[in-house]
């Protein structure tokens, strides 16, 4: 499978034309499997699409020259090479969601925290009390996760991790009198060891685990909201056209895409949640 | 020692780690990280994993401690911890050995597995695994400890129970140090000096963690059968040292451990040595592995493990009773499948088959041999399999080990396991099968020595009877058939006896409630029915086996009053003990009773204290200065081994990931 993405990326870099002015500039790693996915969905939505390797940068830099309005990279090396460029728009896509700046908008990898939140009201519909934990610079998913954690009328404790040095103490403090622990995307906390802690703690304190990774959800975590990369380029697509129509005056907004949702039904059975399991869910035993 | 030391390299290399500052998350490319991870935690959850296990459905008797349980508890070393977990005591042994009993039965020659990073520990000569100031925590991501037999996965060794130390080269993201000391009143009892570091590159990761440290057993005076004496303090040194490395890439793992274990001694098997005698113990062992899976459902892991150790080394040829230099050598290899067709059936199976070799270091003297030879080498070839399956009525549990040793024939073991959780109560059924092989000087010392076979019934409850509040309880019925025992008659003999045993129950309660979580746990066996080894009773005490007490308690809570503040206080109550410890009027062996004792130890720590990531740690050990001893399990002839007073601690640890 992966091959295959590769090959359609790859001859999307072969076709790709000198970025013309109805073409969307797309740099990108090709050779990333995630990216390859992303730069399809995007051309699910803007056919016409001029993609760059990032590895060539004479490339990227004769491109841009050019003047495109609008601008996007796919993960965080491409928007390196591009914010110093100059377009007036840059839309980071697939990029860890940090603080947002002038010219500058993303659809992050973080996905929409209402869909995790709302996935845990039909699953787990007696939570009331959710511990959620966040990358302490991700400050555009944490605006989100708040947002969505006030739509839902639950109460959220929202704890920053800096660093990762009193992990276990710092998790432990959060779920305790938590009904739910909501881990937010932060790759430190993907580690299979810590994966093993946060689960077996959770388990043994018959709360259930709102992860990010399909993996979490096998290892015991009761669902995960995923990113749909197709999703992430869809989305991207659109905001660049809304930034191409009405550029921003101040920092660019953060759209969050739609993540893919996982359920462990053994996890589910165990913790006795009295909900269901939402439609359109991969369900893992 | 002049030749450098191979931790220290590891130490300042992770002190180094630490100088450099963090990197952001987009700098790196962190979302390379990410999918990296999730590769491969999808290469590392098979179906049967995924089907998730509490502790309380596991199917063992299991203890579990987390890096946090193991810091906060002011716990310095295995020994410490291992007196704190049910049905565990400490019992003495010649030249300054500290090891440990279960359920009663003494555990010092191979009845107790010891895994290091995937690395049994247990020497090859004897078996056995000397603790105190030994395996120091402060490196440890978790310990984990199988109250019962583990022959089936492990092999011989794995009798009685099984604890896995993971340090963290495995684990650790970042770096970190630590250091301590302790202060008794005859001198500094314990100095050390740990640290860790490691991280990923992509798919690929490495971490070291090591240790290097110097203490001793005690600042009391040790006084033999025969009434002569020494000041502990001058001689019964404890220096480990410890490095540990871990690599992986994709499927391939990478492992490599140094250990070292130098300490001092006057104690000699009964009488008082005429002088300090430096004993010491190491092992350094490498191994490589690869996950390989084919499917979603077949995981098939072969792999190649090769060991060298000198145990026991004592280089004194002028004290021919202490000398003992012997080089023993193991390659393992093994191949594993671990295979789920269905989401409620998993099926482990495996092959291993090891070789192994005992040689004399110094053969031309004439002190060492393995019956006049020089060498022995034996090979042992081994099969295993475990069928795991759900029903609507329990999870059921059925496996067995068929194992082929050179010399001492063939064995099998079975194991079959009924676990329940029906919330908020779970309930264990296990029957375990379990034997020993016996040691490379078991069988040369021995007379028509062959394997111990043990038999274990257990039952465990548990009710969960709210989030705050967990209570468990567990019997036992154990059995050994053909106990290997040592006996002096003239000169050390091996023989196997008729039958040993203990039946008991441990029972547990645990509360979390708010900034406070506490531990309170109770451990009974008695012999009474079970024991037919002369060596092991204690006349008019039919409920006892020699060195351990009937009952222990073992009270425990960490208190956080502030968030970045842990108070922890433990206390440890044991029942009297007796051994044959002391001479009667005719010179001859006789009982002995160590009155009730309690230890109560207490520790605070204090994290990021001004810089975050530095945490101060300050304790009181032995807090009421109890006389602490350590029992010689068996008529050896060697007199209480004291262990150390009222103790001051101080851990300074810095960690940033």
């Amino acid at each position: 499978m992966p091959e295959r993405r590769h090959a359609a990326a790859l001859l999307a870099l072969a076709l790709a034309s000198p970025a013309a002015a109805e073409e969307l500039v797309v740099v990108t790693q090709p050779e990333i499997a995630q990216y390859a996915d992303v730069l399809a969905g995007l051309r699910e939505v803007h056919a016409a699409v001029a993609a760059l390797d990032a590895k060539d940068e004479a490339a990227v830099k004769t491109a841009l020259g050019r003047g495109p309005g609008v601008v996007v990279a796919i993960g965080s090396k491409a928007a390196t090479l591009v914010r110093g460029a100059g377009p007036r728009a840059v839309v980071g896509a697939a990029v860890l969601g940090g603080a947002p700046a002038p010219g500058w908008a993303a659809v992050p990898l973080e996905t929409r925290a209402a869909d995790a939140l709302g996935a845990l009201a039909v699953l787990a519909p007696r939570v009331k009390r959710v511990a959620a934990l966040y990358p302490a610079d991700a400050a555009a998913a944490e605006a989100d996760a708040r947002a969505a954690a006030k739509a839902a009328g639950l109460e959220v404790t929202f704890t920053p991790l800096a660093d990762l040095s009193d992990f276990q103490g710092t998790f432990r403090h959060a779920a305790d009198g938590a009904d739910a622990v909501w881990l937010l995307t932060d790759p430190r906390l993907a580690r299979p060891e810590l994966v093993k802690f946060m689960i077996t703690h959770c388990l043994e304190r018959r709360i259930p685990l709102v992860g990010f990774l399909d993996g979490m959800t096998r290892t015991g975590a009761l669902l995960s909201v995923s990113a749909d990369f197709k999703a992430i380029g869809r989305e991207a697509a659109r905001l660049a056209a809304d930034l191409e129509a009405k550029p921003p005056a101040g920092p660019g907004p953060f759209r969050f895409a739609p993540g893919r949702l996982s359920v462990n039904e053994r996890v589910r059975d165990m913790l006795q949640l009295g909900g269901r399991v939402p439609a359109g869910a991969e369900t893992f035993r | 020692m002049n030749r450098p030391h191979p931790a220290v390299l590891t130490l300042l290399l992770a002190a180094g780690a630490l100088g450099a500052p963090p990197a952001r998350a987009q700098d790196r490319g962190a979302e390379l990280d990410l999918f990296a991870l999730d590769a491969t935690l999808a290469r590392e959850t098979t179906v049967a994993s995924g089907r998730a296990r509490t502790i309380r459905e596991t199917p063992g008797v299991v203890t579990l401690f987390e890096r946090e349980d193991l810091l906060a508890s002011g716990a310095r070393d295995l020994a410490d911890l291992l007196t704190r977990v049910p049905g565990f005591q400490l019992g003495g042994d010649v030249e300054n050995s500290v090891a440990p009993g279960f359920r009663g039965i003494w555990g010092q020659e191979g009845k107790i597995l010891f895994v290091i990073d995937g690395f049994e520990m247990n020497e090859l000569s004897y078996g056995g695994f000397q603790l105190g100031n030994r395996v120091l925590l402060d490196q440890l991501e978790r310990v984990e400890i199988i109250r019962g037999p583990g022959s089936v996965i492990y092999g011989g060794n794995a009798e009685l129970a099984v604890v896995n130390v993971i340090t963290r080269a495995a684990a650790v993201s970042g770096a970190g140090v630590s250091a301590g000391a302790g202060k008794l009143n005859g001198g500094t009892s314990a100095a050390y000096l740990a640290a860790a570091a490691g991280g990923a590159l992509g798919e690929a990761r490495a971490g070291l963690s090591g240790f290097i440290g110097t203490g001793m057993r005690s600042d009391r005076p040790y006084t033999d059968v025969y009434g002569d004496s020494f000041e502990m303090s001058d001689a019964s040194r404890l220096a480990p040292a410890q490095l540990t490395g871990a690599a992986t890439l994709g499927g391939l793992t990478l492992r490599a451990i140094y250990s070292e274990h130098a300490t001092s001694m006057r104690d000699g098997y009964d009488t008082v040595s005429p002088r300090e005698v430096d004993v010491r113990w190491r092992t350094a062992a490498a191994a490589a592995s690869f996950a390989w899976k084919p499917s979603e459902r077949l995981t098939v892991t072969p792999s190649l493990t090769y060991r060298w150790e000198v145990p026991w080394q004592a280089k004194t040829p002028d004290l021919v009773d202490y000398y003992y230099d012997v080089t023993n050598q193991r390659v393992t290899g093994k191949l594993v499948a671990s295979f789920a067709p269905t989401s409620q059936i998993s099926l482990l199976a495996g092959g291993e088959a090891y070789w192994e070799q005992g040689r004399v270091n110094q053969f031309d003297n004439g002190l060492l041999s393995f019956a006049g030879e020089r060498t022995v080498e034996q090979y042992d070839v081994a099969g295993y399999a475990e069928l795991g399956a759900d029903t609507r009525f329990a999870n059921v549990l059925l496996g067995g080990r068929f194992e082929h040793h050179e010399r001492f024939g063939d064995s099998f073991v079975p194991r079959l396991a009924l676990t329940r959780l029906f919330a908020p109560f779970h309930v264990k059924l296990l029957a375990s099968g379990a034997f020993r092989t016996p040691s490379f000087e078991n069988a040369n010392y021995g007379v028509d020595i062959t394997p111990e076979r043990t038999r274990v019934f257990e039952a465990e409850v548990g009710w969960q009877a709210s989030r705050a509040l967990y209570l468990s309880a567990n019997v036992f019925d154990l059995t050994i058939e053909d106990p290997i025992v040592f006996g002096f008659t003239g000169s050390d003999v091996y023989t196997n006896e008729a039958r040993t045993g203990s039946r008991g129950v441990e029972a547990e309660g645990r509360v979390q409630a708010g900034a406070v979580s506490a531990q309170l746990s109770w451990s009974f066996y008695s012999p009474r029915g079970k024991n037919d080894v002369p060596a092991y009773e204690i006349p008019d005490h039919s409920g006892l086996l020699a060195g351990f007490a009937g009952h222990k308690v073992v009270a425990a809570a960490q208190i956080r009053p502030l968030s970045r503040l842990v108070v922890s206080p433990t206390i440890v109550f044991l029942s009297e003990r007796y051994a044959r410890d002391r001479l009667d009027g005719a010179g001859e062996l006789a009982v002995g009773r160590t009155a009730p004792a309690l230890y109560l130890d207490l520790f605070a720590a204090w994290r990021d204290l001004g810089v975050r990531g530095l945490e101060l740690g300050v304790g009181l050990r032995n807090l009421l200065d109890t006389d602490v001893v350590y029992l010689q399990p068996y008529p050896g002839g060697h007199a209480p081994l004291p262990g150390a007073g009222r103790e001051v601690t101080v851990r300074l640890r810095f960690e940033r990931g």
